[in-house]
């Protein structure tokens, strides 16, 4: 522990631990907070995230903490990064909204913006597997409602 | 200047954006029209570039699943066929034929997913900060969770600023018993939280005669035609240093062959226009709130 890199370890909720180098971990503003706060003992228990998703979190902040990367491949990288099935994205957006990482929340944000553009409502209920919990009279009243942004 | 018509035709990176399938239909558009309006006029090289970039459009139908889509391909091939000579106007013809093909048998075996799971409303309203205003309007119909999402008041809030600037004036609207309502404006911060910006934009977006939502620009710094994120040139990094233009489909043809760069409005070229109040429209600011915080 008293080496020059400090490591944390952080287990997901279920139950594997994962252990990284304190500088890429602190990329999450709650686990920065946690640190600062000395509240951390030996492992940081993340409730709100699964292994699947935490591999894919700690891919991210790995190749985002490159030295000397540049802008170029992190953009080939973030693009490659989102090219997820819609289950995907979720997790990982519920996991950068627990761990606080507004820039990856922001980057997957904007994929699920993407897919939702220029979509149909029932294109989109299609995209994002929802169902559609409306009544037809108000669907109809939805419908009339929004008019005015197509004229 | 924007260089020879092959360079500023490249830079609409037009390729590319059929990849994504919000770009596909609307470059699907652009190449459209410049088959129809321009192809006659252009040089050899390129005229082969787009029919080829046309056919590569077609083979790309099967993984687009909108009807948007659909019939941006659609209208593609019909401007094909109006513009290409004999032989051409066969192959395009048949690619799309193969392309809608593939396309339906795809659309059957899509997969059932299991299980539905569903964002919490203060990371929806973060992701409906990302759309533009008729996709915004488009997610309020898709259910009840997203219908209240899009509703935010603090998205309308930023959408209302997007479109016609931070003013310190607050639209109050008055209701009078009898049912008439007027729209006054207080100055100040105070009671902008009771505003129904919703609302507010609504009247306002009425007001203006000249509606452009496209998503494309004339970016001065890219020296380019770009595609807008929120209004803003998507190359910029820090966006709000380029100044954006929004362009018609039509000037987006005859800047590619013209080099006719796009003006803020037609009757007006001075550079009062640009920074004016009309410029305002699209100085987006990214978001007034960051709900997910």
């Amino acid at each position: 522990m008293s080496s020059s890199t400090k490591f944390l370890t952080l287990k997901t909720n279920d139950k594997e631990e994962f252990v990284l180098d304190e500088a890429i971990a602190i990329r999450s503003q709650t686990i920065k907070n946690m640190v600062e706060d000395d509240c951390v003992s030996n492992v940081i228990p993340l409730p709100n995230v699964d292994s699947k998703t935490m591999i894919k979190v700690i891919e991210y902040w790995k190749k985002h903490s490159e030295e000397g990367i540049s802008k170029d491949k992190l953009m080939d990288f973030d693009k490659a990064f989102v090219k997820v099935d819609q289950s995907i994205l979720y997790a990982l957006i519920l996991a950068a909204n627990f761990l606080n990482d507004a820039e990856m929340l922001d980057m997957i944000c904007q994929e699920v913006a993407n897919r939702i553009k220029g979509k149909t409502p029932e294109e989109i209920r299609k995209e994002f597997n929802i169902e559609n919990d409306f009544t037809p009279e108000e669907e109809e009243e939805i419908r009339n409602e929004n008019v005015w942004a197509f004229e | 200047m924007g260089g020879s018509m092959m360079e500023r035709y490249q830079k609409l990176g037009l390729k590319e954006s059929l990849n994504q399938p919000y770009r596909y239909p609307i470059a699907c558009d652009e190449l459209s029209l410049i088959l129809r309006n321009a192809y006659s006029k252009i040089p050899k090289k390129l005229q082969s570039l787009i029919f080829r970039e046309s056919l590569t459009a077609f083979g790309l139908l099967p993984e687009m699943q909108t009807q948007a889509a659909i019939s941006a391909a659609h209208g593609l091939l019909q401007s094909m066929e109006a513009a290409l000579p004999k032989q051409k106007k066969a192959l395009a013809a048949s690619e799309f034929k193969q392309a809608m093909v593939t396309h339906r048998r795809r659309r059957k075996v899509q997969p059932v997913l299991e299980g539905r799971s569903q964002l919490p409303q203060d990371v929806l309203v973060h992701i409906f900060g990302f759309l533009d205003l008729k996709s915004l309007v488009t997610a309020s119909s898709v259910c009840r969770s997203w219908s209240v999402a899009a509703s935010d008041n603090h998205l309308w809030q930023s959408i209302h600023i997007s479109f016609f600037g931070k003013s310190n004036e607050i639209p109050n609207i008055i209701r009078f018993t009898n049912g008439v309502e007027r729209i006054s404006f207080t100055l100040g911060n105070t009671g902008a939280d009771n505003v129904d910006w919703k609302d507010a934009f609504k009247r306002a977006y009425r007001g203006i005669s000249k509606k452009v939502t496209s998503q494309r620009g004339f970016c001065k710094q890219c020296n380019s035609i770009v595609w807008l994120n929120n209004s803003k040139c998507s190359n910029g990094e820090i966006s709000d240093e380029h100044q954006i233009m929004p362009v018609s489909l039509e000037q987006i043809v005859d800047y590619v062959i013209e080099e006719s760069i796009p003006s803020s409005d037609s009757d007006s070229d001075s550079d009062d226009s640009v920074d004016g109040s009309l410029f305002k429209l699209w100085a987006y600011p990214k978001r007034v709130s960051e709900p997910h915080a």
